[in-house]
């Protein structure tokens, strides 16, 4: 493993996808600097989450997964066999997660850090355990991803590995958004109705509002879909740009809404983490299980 | 005499079938194993199995004297070098630059022996061209050197000649009796080549429906394939009323050839030729071909014998 993980970073670095890739993530990090970072009265005053996200989407779906898929053939042509003559299978398969998670985490700094570091005045005011939590996801966010690809990648060779890992992250990204716009509907709907003098409001059951233990499913579901995850942590990042400035951060009231809102991020950053941890380890389960040819 | 890897009754199963059915096998220190048997017999299960790619369903097996549940196994796999069934390499990279990935992969300290592997293999006048453009010949021998990477003394070739021009075959033969003498490096060879791998080994292995049938010395498989005279003769009734009066084993191969499998004198047998009106054209002596050793082995349909060695 000492030796093993060194080699994949240097077949990491000399494949023309992944420098191409990271200058690609670099230029993206700095139009990501000059766009995201909101200004009021010539201070540095929010996010933009929304951006973030779109980035997000553009270079989850599109970039991670195939430099990964292109870039960890080696079962299509046959280099793994090289690496198992010598080393164990958990060896091999970490080193290779390990690296395109290491390269994916690369990605991430390079994508998120320049806006960030821009609007470092507002994160320092605003942070705390939460918003801790919230660059945490949004940094695991595609070493999260890249970890799904390795363990695809490992087990299943040649173009059939890469269409599935775009067909997958494709189905986490659309399912996740479906899921959280299922879980958005109110439980009680307001109608108005007017009888000629007055309005009367009356409250409604919504007929769409999933409830308990379904409920308790989809969330569990939804905290371990890394786009559910990312799309909570730029929503966290919104919440800083509607409420967080730098007069009204330390606002006690202010502070009670936003731990309102901060509810749950832990439970999103863990969810990543689990995410993480339970696609390398099935990956890994297939892996040890199969017969290299 | 010490073994480097012996198998012991290894199975393998896919599904229903059995790939390997009990196979046992015993490679000796500093031989040339030739591992021959027919398509789908289990050569390349079995290699898979020793480099570790497979596991097998029962049996084990023991490498450098550690049996194959052992932990250490991977580690002194590491004194072993393979090529299985195609050679594996970065086709994006030069020869050059896929021997230094292996060195790095291996965690060794020096590139020294860099240069000397693409003399060895032939491969140092190749620069800066990237393995994906190099013939069949120059990846089979890219990747022969990279199972060379870190000094082996096992190395495990499984058709290490497929697809090679005659020139291409010659080359990597030449290479592993090279290695064989100078660097005493065991080779475990399979290949459907037989003509070609008579050349080479030192020791056989046949398989057939995933069993070992036989195991044999290159010594032994002489002393025991049959030696023939091949006579083209101007009639083959008047032949064979000779050789029954020499009472000597014969087969008629068409109405002019026929084989004389008895030693016996030259002289002898033109003039019992001679005296029963038989013009004889032409004499040469020949050897039972490890082919024919091995289809009669396996108990396939004989093959003729216009396919001896010509001595």
């Amino acid at each position: 493993m000492k030796a093993l993980f060194p080699a994949c970073c240097k077949r990491w670095l000399h494949s023309p996808y992944v420098r191409i890739s990271l200058l690609f993530m670099l230029c993206g990090g700095i139009l990501l600097a000059v766009l995201c970072p909101q200004t009021v009265k010539g201070a540095t005053v929010s996010i933009d989450g929304s951006l973030f996200s779109l980035a997000a989407a553009t270079e989850a779906i599109i970039t991670v997964p195939i430099i990964t898929a292109l870039t960890q053939q080696e079962l299509t042509d046959g280099v793994i066999r090289s690496k198992l003559i010598g080393y164990t299978r958990t060896e091999v398969f970490l080193s290779q997660a390990v690296t395109g998670a290491a390269y994916s985490a690369l990605c991430s700094l390079l994508l998120f850090a320049p806006p960030c570091i821009r609007a470092a005045d507002l994160l320092k005011k605003a942070m705390c355990l939460k918003t801790a939590a919230a660059l945490a996801v949004i940094l695991l966010f595609l070493p999260a991803v890249s970890v799904l690809c390795t363990a695809i990648c490992m087990n299943l060779e040649g173009f059939a590995g890469a269409v599935l890992c775009i067909v997958l992250l494709g189905g986490c990204f659309f399912g996740g958004m479906t899921l959280i716009d299922l879980l958005a509907y109110p439980e009680y709907l307001n109608d108005t109705v007017y009888d000629g003098t007055t309005f009367q409001e009356t409250l409604t059951k919504n007929p769409n509002y999933i409830e308990e233990p379904m409920r308790d499913v989809l969330n569990c579901v939804n905290h371990l879909n890394p786009f559910s995850d990312w799309h909570a942590a730029s929503a966290y990042m919104d919440f800083l740009s509607v409420y967080a400035d730098a007069d009204t951060i330390r606002n006690e009231q202010i502070q009670r809404q936003a731990e309102k809102s901060r509810d749950g991020i832990t439970a999103v950053l863990l969810g990543t983490v689990c995410f993480t941890v339970l696609t390398a380890g099935i990956g890994y389960a297939f892996f040890k299980r199969r017969n290299i040819r | 005499m010490e073994t480097i890897l012996t198998v012991n009754q290894i199975k393998k199963r896919y599904r229903k079938a059995y790939a390997l059915n009990g196979i046992s096998m015993h490679i000796p220190k500093g031989s040339i194993y030739g591992f021959v048997g027919r398509n789908g017999a289990g050569k390349t299960t079995m290699i898979r199995i020793i480099c570790g790619l497979q596991e097998p369903t029962e049996g084990d097996y023991t490498l450098y004297g550690i049996n194959s549940s052992d932990r250490g196994i991977s580690r002194v796999r590491r004194r072993m070098g393979a090529v299985v069934e195609r050679p594996a390499f970065y086709t994006d990279m030069t020869a050059r630059q896929n021997l230094e990935m292996q060195y790095s992969i291996l965690g060794l300290p020096t590139k020294d022996g860099i240069d000397e592997l693409l003399r060895l293999v032939g491969l140092a006048d190749t620069g800066s061209k990237k393995a994906r453009n190099f013939s069949l010949g120059m990846k089979q021998r890219l990747g022969i050197a990279i199972a060379l990477c870190g000094g082996p003394d096992f190395l495990v070739l499984d058709e290490p000649v497929n697809g090679l021009d005659p020139q291409g075959i010659v080359e990597i033969r030449e290479m592993i009796l090279k290695l064989n003498r100078e660097k005493h490096i065991t080779v475990l060879i399979s290949s459907h080549i037989l003509d070609e791998l008579s050349k080479l080994a030192t020791h056989y292995g046949f398989i057939e429906k995933g069993q070992i049938v036989e195991e044999i010395s290159a010594e032994e498989l002489e002393k025991k394939s049959r030696k023939y005279i091949r006579l083209r003769v101007s009639d083959t009734e008047k032949l064979a009323r000779a050789a029954e009066h020499l009472e000597t084993d014969y087969e008629i191969i068409s109405g002019t050839e026929a084989n004389i499998y008895t030693k016996l004198s030259v002289t002898k047998l033109t003039e019992a030729l001679s005296a029963e009106g038989c013009e004889l054209f032409s004499i040469s002596e020949h050897e039972e071909s490890l082919e024919n050793y091995f289809i009669n082995l396996i108990g396939g349909t004989k093959a003729q014998p216009e396919t001896g060695d010509s001595k």
